[in-house]
C-alpha cells in the first residue's frame, strides 16, 4: 500500500496515481510481458476454435502443406518439366516458412476487428491481438516443421547440428511478421479493403520468392547481371529466409550470412516501425470499429 | 480533507468525438477524396464536458442520466479503454471496471473454458482461476452445463457466468455499466446482495443503472449526468427524485378511462 500518511499534498499524491493513456514501446512490450497469460488466452481461444468443429483437426497443420507440397511438385515437375534433384524437399521447405508468413500477415489484418467487443469494452493491451495471431502461426509452423522433419528422414537426408539455426531464422521471421501484421491491422482496422490488396501483393511476392522453385534456378538465367540482380532478389526478406532454411536444413550449409544478417536488422526495425505506428493509432480503434 | 481517502479524483474530463460524415471507409474512397480535395463535413460531439469528480474509499454512488449523456464514456475513459480529450484522471487501489460483463466470450467455447479465457482478459491469474473456479460455477449456479459450449445458453444464463468471474477479481474500486439489465429478479438480487457485502468490506462501488430502485438499494450517494456534464451530485434520494421529475415521472398515472376511450377533463 502506498504511504498515504507521507503524502501531504494533493500534487504528490495525484502524481502517483494519475493515469496514463500513451505508451512508448518499452512499456507496452513490458506489459504485454506481464499480460502473457492473455496472450496465451489468445492463442490457445484460436486453436481451439479453429479445430473444434473440424474432422482432423490441428493434423490440418500437417497434412495441408504435404498436399500443396504435391501439387506444386507435379505442377513444376511434370508440367513445367523442370528437373531439380530434392525437388519435392525443398518445396516443401519452403511452403511451410511461406504459409507462416502468408497467413501470419492475413490472419493480423482483422484480428482487431475480429474482437471488436474486447477493444471496446476492456482494457488490455491491444498489441496482444496481432501478437497472439503470428504466435498462433508460428504453433502451426512448428507442427509443419515437424513434417518436414520426418521427411527429410523417410528419404535419408538427416539434419545435422545446423538444424539448430532453424531457431534464429523463425525468431527473424516471427519478428517480421509482427512487424508487418501490426502495420496491416492498423491500417485495415481503417481501412477495410486493405485486406484485399494485402492478398494481391501476396501473390505478387509468392511468385518472387523461391517456394515453388529453388533459387538457383535464377543463378542459371541472368549471366553477367546474376550478382546485382541475386542481391535485389535476396532483398525480399523472404527469399532470404526461405533459401536459409533450405540452406541449414537440407544442404547442411550455414546459410549466406550476407544476405540474412542484413534481413535480419530489417525485421528488427520492421518489428520496431511497425509496433511503434501500432501505439499511435491504437486509441482510435474503439471510434472505427 | 482527507486526501488518503480519496480512490477517484477526475479533474476537467473532456472527451470529444469528430463525427465525420462519409469518412472514407475503404481505400477507394480515401484516395478518391484526397483526388478531390473534398472537405469532409464534420460535426463535433462532446460527450464529456470538463467534468469534475471525487469518488472517496467506502462511498457507493449511482450514475443516472439519459441515454446518451455520457455515463458510459465516463466509465470507458476510467477503464482505458477511450483516451480523454482533455483533463486528468487519478486512480488510487485496485479498479475493475465492468462495461460489458463476460466480455471475450466465445460461443464456441465451453463455460469452463470461458472462464478461464474471460479471467485471462480481465487479469486474473491462471493459478487463481484454478482455485476459484469451482466458486466461480456455482456462483453462477451453472454447474451442470459447465462443459456445454456458451452458444447453447441463454442471454441469462451468460450473465451470471460474466459476473460470477469478475466477482473474483477482488478489486478495490468497482464500477458496473448497466450489465445487469438481462438478469431475473433473483440473480439481480443476488447481485445486489454481493454488492452489499462488497461494501462492507470497505470497497468502493459506482453504478451505472437505469433501474432507479437498485440505485435506492444500494447507493448513498448519485450523480446525474446530462450532456456530458455533471448535473447534479448528492444523496441518492435528493437526485433521483429531481432527475425523476425532470424526466416526467409522474408520482400516479394519469386517469385513464375504460376501453382506452379519453374521459372529458371534469
Amino acid at each position: 500500500m502506498l504511504p498515504m500518511t507521507t503524502l501531504n499534498r494533493s500534487e504528490s499524491m495525484t502524481s502517483w496515481c494519475r493515469q496514463v493513456y500513451d505508451h512508448s514501446l518499452t512499456s507496452s512490450l513490458i506489459e504485454v510481458g506481464r499480460r502473457w497469460e492473455l496472450v496465451r488466452a489468445l492463442v490457445i481461444r484460436d486453436m481451439k476454435v479453429r479445430y473444434r468443429n473440424s474432422f482432423l483437426g490441428f493434423l490440418w497443420s500437417m497434412v495441408t502443406p504435404l498436399l500443396n507440397m504435391v501439387i506444386l511438385t507435379f505442377v513444376v515437375k511434370f508440367a513445367f518439366g523442370v528437373a531439380i534433384p530434392n525437388l519435392s524437399v525443398k518445396i516443401l521447405c519452403g511452403l511451410i516458412a511461406w504459409t507462416f508468413f502468408e497467413n501470419g500477415i492475413l490472419d493480423s489484418c482483422d484480428s482487431i476487428l475480429n474482437d471488436r467487443d474486447l477493444v471496446k469494452k476492456v482494457y488490455f493491451p491491444r498489441a496482444a491481438l496481432p501478437l497472439a495471431v503470428v504466435l498462433g502461426n508460428l504453433i502451426h509452423f512448428a507442427l509443419s516443421a515437424v513434417v518436414l522433419m520426418v521427411w527429410l528422414a523417410v528419404i535419408g537426408c538427416y539434419p545435422d547440428m545446423l538444424f539448430l539455426f532453424i531457431i534464429p531464422l523463425m525468431v527473424i521471421q516471427t519478428l517480421l511478421l509482427m512487424g508487418l501484421g501490426m502495420i496491416v491491422a492498423c491500417l485495415h482496422t481503417f481501412y477495410r479493403d486493405i485486406k484485399f490488396v494485402v492478398q494481391a501483393l501476396l501473390r505478387v511476392i509468392f511468385f518472387a520468392s523461391p517456394v515453388m522453385y529453388p533459387a538457383e534456378l535464377l543463378h542459371k538465367k541472368f549471366g553477367d547481371f546474376s550478382a546485382v540482380l541475386e542481391r535485389i532478389y535476396m532483398y525480399n526478406p523472404m527469399a532470404t529466409i526461405i533459401e536459409s532454411y533450405r540452406s541449414a536444413l537440407l544442404e547442411h550449409q550455414v546459410p549466406d550470412m550476407s544476405f540474412l544478417l542484413p534481413i535480419a536488422v530489417a525485421s528488427v526495425i520492421l518489428f520496431i516501425i511497425g509496433y511503434r505506428l501500432f501505439l499511435r493509432y491504437e486509441w482510435q480503434f474503439p471510434e472505427a470499429i | 480533507m482527507a486526501l488518503q481517502d480519496l480512490v477517484i479524483k477526475i479533474e476537467d474530463l473532456s472527451k470529444r468525438y469528430r463525427l465525420i460524415h462519409d469518412r472514407p471507409e475503404r481505400l477507394k474512397d480515401l484516395v478518391i477524396s484526397k483526388l478531390t480535395f473534398r472537405q469532409l463535413p464534420s460535426e463535433e460531439l462532446l460527450a464529456l464536458d470538463h467534468v469534475n469528480l471525487e469518488i472517496r474509499r467506502g462511498e457507493s454512488v449511482g450514475i443516472v442520466g439519459p441515454n446518451g449523456s455520457g455515463k458510459t464514456t465516463l466509465l470507458a475513459v476510467i477503464a482505458k479503454v477511450i483516451k480523454p480529450s482533455a483533463g486528468e484522471v487519478y486512480i488510487s487501489g485496485r479498479v475493475s471496471v465492468l462495461l460489458e460483463v463476460g466480455a471475450g466470450f466465445h460461443p464456441d467455447l465451453t463455460a469452463v473454458e470461458n472462464v478461464y479465457l474471460n479471467g485471462a482478459i480481465i487479469g486474473l491469474p491462471r493459478a487463481e482461476i484454478d482455485q476459484v473456479r469451482d466458486e466461480i460455477l456455482d456462483f453462477a449456479e451453472l454447474r451442470q452445463f459447465q462443459d456445454m459450449p456458451v452458444r447453447t445458453y441463454s442471454a441469462g444464463m451468460a450473465l451470471r457466468l460474466g459476473f460470477a468471474v469478475a466477482t473474483h477479481l477482488k478489486p478495490e474500486i468497482l464500477l458496473i455499466d448497466e450489465a445487469l439489465a438481462v438478469g431475473d429478479e433473483y440473480f439481480q438480487q443476488k447481485c445486489y446482495k454481493w454488492m452489499e457485502e462488497f461494501r462492507r468490506r470497505g470497497g468502493t462501488l459506482g453504478l451505472v443503472s437505469h433501474d432507479l430502485a437498485a440505485i435506492r438499494q444500494i447507493c448513498d450517494r448519485s450523480i446525474w449526468l446530462q450532456q456530458g456534464q455533471v448535473h447534479l451530485d448528492g444523496p441518492t434520494e435528493q437526485v433521483l427524485a429531481a432527475y425523476q421529475q425532470s424526466a416526467g415521472y409522474q408520482q400516479q398515472p394519469p386517469a385513464v378511462a375504460e376501453k382506452g376511450i379519453p374521459r372529458n377533463p371534469d
